[in-house]
């Protein structure tokens, strides 16, 4: 994590439309997503503040669609707390390269810790170089994927059935992140990287295959701090 | 189990799990092996949320779907081919969800 030479782009303006074109890709998932959860909600009569409340302070599409279900069919506590911090396990990678760049600030930290979803890790691990506006850039991809989703969640549980998506605009993650690993790849590391993450996640496919991110993931995160040691 | 108890656990385990390797960021930092780790980790990590893009997408209640899985993974083939051709986020991610709409028009669904 080198400090970034600051390149002069300190335009106002440059930071907000660049984090709105970089998360393109992600309002075209977490809209139509958080509408699917909306609708869910009200399925299940909940009113639209607590499905606001939950995309709002939750904040993670996994973990309340999960929390929905047991909700529904009236599930433990502790299955509800099992499954979440399973859900959540991948979260708590992502801060590893985040530790240094991060806000100094309390808040301002904690304000990006608790967006550090799958997108916005995606979309920061992948973009480092604006320097000293990098705070801000960061501010605004963490900020922008929350409003989508909960734009999304209040669409789809107070207007419901008024809103028609197209099917298979949610792809437009999918291939976000297939791009955002092409670019990754570029080095050395990302392609070892990728092939060690392939054959964890073959692995995971015949261990438990309904855990296959967490257990490949773990399995990757195993093989790299164990590796490389005497290189 | 009431709503608002619900979205309180949940809402301090998932803020807990994400700052966990910030609360003790200082004694992380300084390992090695947290440094071995940091160039591989987000490959790793958007390889692995890409297949699992691609893997939930395919279950269509709760049923693994061949047609579906078939679709994702030509619509993920050809994102690459033109991301590896022109080398443009924006485009790639673009053409790449309009090959994948067309499909699933094409496969019926």
């Amino acid at each position: 994590m080198k400090t970034a030479v600051s390149l002069g782009r300190s335009l106002f303006w440059e930071v907000p439309i660049c984090a709105l074109k970089r998360t393109i890709p992600v309002f075209f998932s977490h809209f139509p997503l958080g509408l699917v959860f909306g609708l869910a909600c009200t399925d299940v009569g909940l009113e639209w503040y607590w499905a606001a409340a939950m995309s709002l302070l939750v904040y993670g599409g996994s973990i309340q669609f999960m929390a929905l279900g047991v909700f529904a069919y009236g599930g433990t506590w502790a299955e509800l707390v099992a499954m979440t911090i399973l859900l959540s396990f991948r979260n708590s990678i992502y801060g590893l390269s985040f530790l240094r760049r991060f806000p100094r600030n309390f808040w301002r930290r904690f304000y990006m810790i608790w967006g550090l979803v799958d997108s916005t890790f995606g979309i920061l691990v992948c973009e480092r170089d604006w320097g000293k506006d990098d705070e801000r850039f960061c501010w605004w991809v963490r900020t922008l994927n929350q409003v989508y989703w909960v734009t999304g969640t209040l669409a789809g549980s107070c207007l419901g059935l008024f809103v028609q998506i197209p099917e298979g605009l949610e792809f437009s993650l999918t291939a976000l992140f297939v791009t955002l690993t092409l670019e990754q790849m570029k080095s050395k590391e990302g392609k070892e990287a990728v092939i060690v993450a392939s054959l964890a996640s073959i692995f995971a496919c015949f261990l438990w295959p309904e855990q296959l991110l967490g257990i490949a993931l773990g399995l990757s995160v195993l093989i790299f701090a164990l590796r490389g040691r005497k290189s | 189990m009431s709503i608002s108890m619900m979205i309180g656990v949940l809402t301090a385990i998932a803020l807990f799990m994400r700052a966990l390797p910030f609360t003790c960021g200082d004694y992380l930092a300084e390992k090695a092996w947290v440094h071995r780790m940091a160039p591989r980790l987000p490959a790793a990590i958007l390889f692995l949320l890409m297949v699992h893009c691609v893997e939930s997408a395919s279950f269509v209640d709760h049923q693994l779907d061949l047609l579906r899985l078939t679709q994702q993974v030509t619509a993920v083939v050809g994102t690459i081919l033109l991301h590896l051709w022109k080398r443009n986020l924006s485009l790639s991610i673009f053409c790449g969800t309009g090959l994948y709409m067309l499909l699933l028009q094409w496969g019926g669904v």
